[in-house]
């Protein structure tokens, strides 16, 4: 299926509003972070989208937002098909999809860890690479990194520095 | 008569450093004895923010990163890497590094599987494979470090193609050692393969139904193990691949069923056989040829967000990469197989003895650089 046979079938599957964003290597397909589950639900249960696996689940910083990204894949049709949400920076929140495909629930909780999106409905959302103790969420642009960590030291060595692009 | 022992549940802790658990990673366990009732894996302990340290680097600069990314299998990593940021940016790669590239790649396919195959008899009890094994790897060592110079991490592959041309008779030290590798894995087969206490120690331990596989997103020999006729480089093939006649294993429940601890093992030996077939290929077909395509010095990549897949030896290696259209990518992440193979674990291990949950995760194949990133 190509992207607007898909993108058809996602408009009669379910009555939320979706919006085609194309760039330079495809298309993706926006969705509010209401509608997020339904159209999510709908690509795994339309027998035509059949998406039976997530691939991939990430979210990007984007000036005052987080853009999240499903990757979604179809083994029985063999089509690839990528749905984007944005939510906002501070308190941004989605619905969880470890229902509909148990593997999300690590890569919830590795986009909870590192971007800090609270994932709704998540069995058990706590951080995956960091320690628990560890304060923000590094793969935000803003990020400061801390300098101290119970007491280690985290400043960049003069060698470290030098090698640092300015 | 009838008196009933009430017995408590006790939480032990495995690892982080434990030789079983296949780099530094955490496993907590609730066993009643010797029964495991609750598995929960402990990962991050080598989480080195690849991802952020992408962001920072201009997109030749951070091939090298991605060596580290896999370090069992670095010429697979460059390559997923390096096929993304072409794909983006639209470089033809010439013939000839083509054919360079699927023959390193799958020379290193072999050495990863081995280390996969030996390292799970070792977990079992049966050191010899292991040694055998790695001295086989040793020749693929040389081998590889005669095209590069390195031994481990390569850095290999470049935006555009490969950095330098293999030595003059290269393809000949590469047939040779395919010969004697074949009688090499009759010999290993007689040693584990086909051992019945081998045998008996893996079948029907761990399986993973064919739902269960794809609904946790299981990728590469762990997704063909449960019956998935599944590979990147047949569905959606990349490189000289259409070209190449190889077969796709997939489990077939040979001892017992489908999906089971025996059966990832046999994909990954029957993987081996089937890179050595494509391997041989090359060597007839390989064409003389420049080995880099002409790239700028700044790549600058049209904006957008981009999402290439490769196979690697532990399954598909996605990356998402975000471009600004800078020299240096806006937000990149990997998805790895062994960060999926790992999720499943606390599915398939309740009811399973501990010492079965060694041989479940070395059949899982998983790499702790590759799960924490």
């Amino acid at each position: 299926m190509d992207s607007k046979q898909i993108f058809e079938a996602l408009q009669g599957a379910v009555d939320h509003e979706i919006e085609q964003v194309e760039d330079s290597y495809g298309v993706k397909f926006k969705v509010k972070p209401e509608g997020l589950f339904d159209v999510l639900k709908a690509c795994q249960q339309n027998p035509e989208l059949a998406c039976d696996a997530l691939t991939n689940q990430t979210g990007i910083h984007v000036d005052e937002a987080i853009q999240l990204y499903y990757v979604l894949y179809s083994y029985a049709h063999h089509h690839e098909l990528i749905v984007n949400c944005e939510v906002p920076l501070e308190g941004g929140k989605a619905p969880s999809v470890v229902e509909l495909w148990p593997g999300a629930d690590w890569l919830e909780r590795e986009t909870y860890d590192l971007l800090g999106v609270q994932f709704t409905g998540h069995p058990d959302l706590k951080r995956i690479m960091l320690p628990e103790d560890w304060e923000g969420h590094p793969l935000r642009k803003d990020y400061v990194f801390p300098e101290f960590y119970q007491g280690i030291d985290n400043r960049p060595s003069e060698i470290t520095k030098s090698f640092q692009l300015k | 008569m009838g008196k009933q022992l009430r017995t408590e549940l006790m939480t032990i802790n495995m690892g982080p450093q434990h030789p079983s658990t296949h780099g530094v990673i955490r496993f907590i366990i609730k066993t009643d004895g010797e029964i495991v009732h609750e598995c929960e894996p402990d990962v991050g302990y080598l989480h080195r923010s690849i991802e952020k340290i992408g962001e920072q680097m201009t997109w030749q600069g951070f091939v090298p990163f991605t060596d580290r990314v896999d370090y069992l299998a670095a010429m697979n990593a460059n390559w997923a890497f390096c096929l993304g940021v072409e794909q983006m940016i639209g470089t033809e790669v010439p013939r000839r590094a083509e054919f360079l590239r699927v023959m390193v790649g799958e020379l290193n396919r072999i050495s990863s599987h081995l280390i996969a195959i030996g390292a799970t008899a070792m977990d079992l009890g049966g050191f010899t494979p292991f040694i055998q094994l790695l001295r086989e790897r040793e020749y693929i060592n040389d081998l590889l470090e005669l095209a590069c110079g390195a031994r481990l991490t390569y850095n290999y592959m470049c935006i555009g193609g490969v950095h330098y041309d293999v030595p003059q008779n290269w393809n000949e030290k590469v047939a040779e050692f395919l010969t004697h590798f074949e009688l090499a894995m009759e010999q290993m087969n007689r040693l584990i393969s086909y051992n019945r206490i081998f045998i008996n120690r893996m079948a029907k331990v761990g399986t993973v139904t064919r739902e269960d596989a794809i609904g946790y997103n299981l990728v590469g020999p762990n997704l063909r193990g449960s019956g998935v006729q599944f590979d990147l480089r047949r569905n959606h093939p990349y490189s000289v691949y259409p070209e190449l006649e190889f077969d796709v294993p997939y489990g077939q429940g040979r001892e017992g069923e489908v999906g089971d601890s025996y059966d990832r093992y046999y994909v990954r030996l029957e993987e081996i056989r089937e890179s050595i077939k494509i391997i041989r290929q090359c060597i007839k077909m390989i064409p003389e040829g420049d080995v880099k395509a002409k790239v700028k010095n700044s790549i600058k990549p049209p904006v957008g967000v981009f999402h290439s897949k490769t196979e690697t030896p532990r399954g598909e290696t996605g990356y998402l990469i975000e471009s600004d259209g800078k020299t240096s990518a806006y937000r990149i992440k990997i998805r790895t197989g062994s960060f999926t193979a790992m999720s499943i674990i606390p599915k398939i291990a309740p009811g399973m003895f501990i010492a079965d949950l060694i041989a479940v995760i070395g059949s899982l194949d998983v790499v702790a650089p590759e799960l924490d990133r």
